[in-house]
């Protein structure tokens, strides 16, 4: 077996950190995590659960510290940034209230509303689910992709124990990331005996209850990669749309199982290969002749937003 | 103790500068569209491929279980059809048998070969005095440009016609339009007396038949027949990975490689089992008539029988150079090679870890693969590359149970 011992960069420690010590990759708190449900109808004993997996509330601050970190780069060599990252985490965990002052409070309450929606829809189909509020821990799939498995696995049980001590049966993801974890990777390390649905799946089960809005826009569908080729889910976002009354829905040759990278998952290690790689996909939705974008996933509906000209939505956005 | 953030501040560089060279975005975004479309058509046209690709994944599983035993199956066909076959350990090895058969201040053809990349051919013998000529179109532009292959089948992937034009108008002093037909006219006149004045012919090869001790080399040009056809000695330097068992097997290979290399029907299979001969006269066999006298064949291990016992990442072996993984990839369409060391994209960090180049150089490539599983789609062979990277990772990382 091949034999090596790295530095890992700081990045990659400043996320792992931030999940281990706090409870999502860049250590946000409170209401920053759990403001977005504030008045939505919740129960403690509802055998469904909505699992957020904290990752749309993070999407705008995730932008803010690749700025910090672009403008960090500007200044000066990387030995600085890795000076100052190191710090950070070292001494004060991380600070996000400082990193990302110059956070919009329109992109949160953006993702916070795509999240509403979500409960909103499924108290429409009937259900009331449970939200874990301040208990909820990121499902770790960063952790995965940059190689913890054993941390990974960590946070794979005590997750487990929370859902059992609430008494959850269904699970009902907001990112295919938190997903992918719970899905393909979990029953790996633990005991998992819950049914884990993404949002795509489980509209698509229970069309007959909904009542969506009516089209109003020629939509093109942007899969995001977790969803299509990992968990198999493509097919249901057409049969949505295609009930909820859209009857042309453009695709393109690069969809479904061959649907291009936003570039979202590569934002912390390579932000300008990130920018890249949005601006690519961007372009070849943008000359689709669609007239919005449409997709299911928190990285991919903020990495393309970013750079398209036509507006970016998420699936549950354009139902109610 | 690799400097991770060191390197991929390095890497992250070199990504984004060629993410931002126009002529890369030319070439690639031309490249990739044709790709798709030529692909597409040749899996229309002869829908049976799939199916194909998914038995040769097979034969090749089973191939690569059983790899020491067929080297020495094909070393023995080849000798009993008066070739030599070799097995070099290392690139190092390799290199100190090529070079005893050529020897200094010869004349050589070569037909391009990502193993001899990977060892470092071409540099060593022109170090050794001799003058060689790649004949491959893409390759010999690069050899021009004294640049590396930025992709294994199309090596000047990144370059569009206006800048070959101005190469080519500089190094043959005359000017050529950026036309490709007229580019690659100024080639065949230039190369066409080099094949019959060469004193020997290079080349690799895409599947060898353990049974017959053939070897296969598919090509478009004519470059590969002429350069291992008319020199009197033809030397082989060819991967063990690429053994199958037998005839049948190396037939259903060369198929579905050259169709996901967008050959709906290539125009030249090459099939080499020895030297030319001759029985015509008194049905006494000599060797050495119209094509080479002297047939050498080196097979190359530099990691892969090692890498063909190691369970998690063995499939790597399965690669069948087709190239079409490299279309798929959103980084490699923004960057070409620069996403790479001598084995490029995705799979090329596998290989760089047990192949060529240690896992060093490829720990900050690993981290480059968006892991978005495109690649996976459209390998005829279904090599999990995000898998693997997954499990490279976890080896740099070391936080992993066993």
């Amino acid at each position: 077996m091949l034999e090596i011992s790295i530095t890992p960069p700081a990045t990659i420690e400043l996320v792992r950190q931030n999940i281990l010590k706090y409870k999502n990759p860049l250590g946000l708190k409170g209401r920053e995590l759990t403001s977005w449900a504030e008045g939505l109808n919740f129960s403690h004993d509802s055998e469904y659960l909505f699992y957020t997996g904290t990752e749309y509330q993070m999407l705008p601050y995730i932008d803010s510290l690749v700025k910090a970190l672009k403008t960090m780069n500007q200044l000066g060599s990387g030995k600085k940034i890795l000076f100052g990252l190191r710090n950070l985490v070292d001494k004060f965990g991380f600070n996000p209230e400082k990193i990302y002052a110059g956070i919009l409070a329109r992109d949160r309450d953006k993702t916070a509303n795509i999240l509403r929606k979500h409960v909103q829809i499924l108290n429409s189909l009937g259900i009331v689910p449970q939200y874990l509020g301040e208990e909820e821990l990121y499902a770790g799939a960063l952790l995965y992709e940059y190689g913890y498995l054993n941390d990974l696995r960590e946070i794979a049980r005590k997750l487990s124990e929370i859902f059992k001590s609430r008494g959850i049966k269904k699970i009902i993801v907001a990112s295919p990331h938190a997903a992918e974890m719970l899905r393909e990777v979990y029953p790996d390390f633990v005991d998992f005996p819950f049914e884990v649905y993404t949002m795509p799946e489980f509209l698509a089960a229970n069309f007959a209850k909904l009542s969506p809005k009516a089209p109003t826009k020629k939509i093109v569908i942007h899969d995001p990669c977790r969803l299509a080729r990992e968990l198999d889910v493509f097919a249901e976002i057409r049969e949505v749309l295609k009930k909820s009354g859209y009857s042309e829905v453009i695709e393109l040759p690069q969809s479904g199982k061959f649907t291009t990278c936003c570039g979202g998952a590569t934002k912390l290690l390579f932000p300008e290969l990130a920018e890249a790689l949005a601006k690519q996909r961007v372009h070849e939705l943008e000359k689709s002749g669609g007239e919005e974008i449409v997709t299911a996933c928190p990285y991919c509906y903020f990495n393309l937003s970013q750079y398209s000209n036509l507006p970016v939505k998420d699936l549950t956005e354009i139902l109610i | 103790m690799v400097d991770l953030e060191k390197d991929l501040a390095t890497l992250a560089e070199t990504l984004v500068k060629a993410a931002n060279n126009p002529n890369i975005n030319l070439a690639l975004s031309r490249a990739v569209k044709s790709y798709r479309e030529n692909v597409n058509k040749a899996l229309s046209r002869f829908p049976h491929t799939v199916e194909r690709a998914r038995e040769v994944r097979e034969i090749k599983l089973q191939a690569l279980s059983n790899l020491q035993v067929l080297y020495e199956k094909a070393a023995k066909s080849i000798e009993e059809n008066h070739g030599k076959a070799y097995l070099a350990k290392d690139g190092s090895e390799a290199l100190k048998i090529v070079s005893e058969i050529v020897g200094t201040g010869k004349l050589i053809v070569k037909v391009k070969s990502m193993v001899g990349e990977e060892i470092g051919l071409r540099e060593h013998l022109e170090e050794k005095g001799n003058t060689l000529w790649e004949t491959d179109l893409g390759e010999f532009i690069q050899q021009l440009r004294n640049d590396r292959p930025m992709h294994i089948l199309s090596p000047a992937i990144h370059i569009p016609r206006e800048e070959v034009a101005k190469l080519f108008s500089a190094f043959f002093e005359k000017e050529i339009p950026p036309e490709i037909a007229a580019e690659v006219a100024a080639v065949r006149e230039f190369m066409r007396e080099k094949y019959f004045k060469a004193d020997i012919g290079i080349s690799g090869a895409n599947i060898v038949a353990a049974d017959t001790g053939s070897i296969f080399i598919i090509e478009n040009e004519g470059n590969g027949r002429l350069a291992t056809g008319a020199p009197p000695v033809h030397i082989v330097i060819v991967g063990l990975e690429k053994l199958v068992p037998t005839l049948d097997d190396a037939f259903k290979t060369a198929e579905v490689t050259w169709r996901y290399a967008q050959y709906t029907v290539p125009s030249y299979v090459n099939i080499i089992s020895g030297p030319s001969k001759t029985g015509d006269i008194e049905k006494v066999t000599t060797y050495g008539a119209h094509g080479p006298k002297e047939f050498h064949v080196i097979f190359l291990d530099n990691g892969r029988l090692a890498l063909s016992q190691n369970e998690t990442f063995k499939e790597a072996l399965l690669c069948l150079r087709c190239g079409g993984c490299l279309y798929e990839c959103p980084v490699f369409s923004l960057t070409a090679g620069y996403y790479g060391y001598k084995y490029l994209g995705g799979i090329g960090s596998i290989w760089t870890a047990f192949v060529a180049g240690g896992i060093e150089k490829a720990a900050p490539l690993a981290y480059v693969c968006l892991r978005c599983g495109r690649c996976q789609e459209r390998c005829p062979m279904k090599i999990d590359v995000p898998r693997m990277t997954l499990a490279l990772r976890q080896i740099l990382t070391g936080n992993h149970a066993d």
